[in-house]
């Protein structure tokens, strides 16, 4: 499943139960952005099991996708279904910078920068 | 004329001589009707100044993320017509000043001078990030967070004079990004 957002993409893959975010996600508001929550809710709602949410490739992501993540990532915890894994780059600064705040909001998170 | 000084405001003189001195002036419908001209503005603010720095692509990567969270501030709380935005950027030898001047409603110029005293006056910006998350919904418009992440995770000082003149509402924001304490 292929979701386009903006200058970003976002594809689910099924078998391995991973979540992809690719280019730059700079959406103007939470409102544009409910999309990509509706995309994240659709495929994996039920799902059991490890979970990874793979921003390697994303150059950019803006406060309100930020934001819209952490509501996420704070459902997850509320639901405990999934074992979450955050992969991130050390060459991408805003990832080195910020990812570290998802794993505040769950320290279960496996944070893989 | 009313004014109201916030925060780390013009901690470099004025008259201090400074690098790459970029000056740009725009209309804030321009940027609202074509959103993504904030992330373009910001990508070319970040290649103007990394190019010369140790790790260019690390800091351009930073500076185009501070860069856009402040434009797009701007641009979602300033009046849309009839009023101008101006960003300027100054290089002073490792810091970058980022100033954006835009015209603002009543109702905002309010609640972002209580909105950013509260950001600068706070010693636990963690405890805010969790505490504003908490009372977002997925109904949310506005995610609030982008100062609050800039101050938190980014080596950066902000300041900003409200200025009320004439039925105008004036917000002069100012961050000094320290580029060597981000290498």
């Amino acid at each position: 499943m292929i979701l386009h957002a903006g200058d970003a993409k976002v594809t689910y893959d099924k078998e391995n139960q991973d979540v992809k975010f690719e280019g730059s996600m700079r959406l103007a508001n939470m409102k544009e952005y409910d999309q990509v929550t509706e995309f994240l809710k659709e495929n994996t709602n039920g799902l059991a099991g490890k979970l990874t949410l793979d921003f390697t490739e994303l150059q950019f992501l803006n406060s309100s996708g930020i934001t819209t993540l952490s509501l996420f990532i704070l459902n997850c915890k509320k639901k405990g279904d999934v074992e979450l894994l955050v992969k991130g780059s050390k060459d991408v600064a805003w990832q080195q910078k910020s990812l570290a705040n998802f794993k505040k909001l769950w320290s279960d998170i496996h944070l893989e920068i | 004329m009313e004014e109201t000084i916030i925060g780390k405001y013009n901690i470099i003189p004025e008259n201090l001589p400074a690098e790459g001195d970029v000056f740009i002036r725009l209309k804030p419908i321009d940027m609202i009707a074509y959103w993504k001209r904030c992330g373009m503005l910001a990508d070319f603010a970040a290649a103007f100044y990394a190019y010369t720095r140790d790790e260019p692509t690390v800091q351009e990567n930073s500076i185009s993320t501070v860069f856009n969270e402040l434009i797009e501030n701007a641009t979602k709380y300033s009046v849309k017509r009839g009023a101008e935005m101006t960003i300027h950027m100054m290089l002073y030898d490792s810091v970058l000043k980022i100033q954006i001047e835009n015209i603002t409603t009543d109702q905002h110029f309010e609640s972002f001078k209580s909105h950013l005293t509260n950001l600068l006056e706070s010693d636990d910006l963690d405890t805010m990030y969790f505490e504003i998350l908490a009372e977002k919904s997925e109904g949310s418009t506005d995610s609030g967070i982008g100062l609050l992440l800039l101050l938190k995770d980014y080596p950066l000082d902000i300041g900003a004079k409200f200025t009320k003149e004439n039925g105008r509402n004036k917000v002069t924001l100012q961050a000094f990004y320290r580029l060597d304490d981000d290498e």
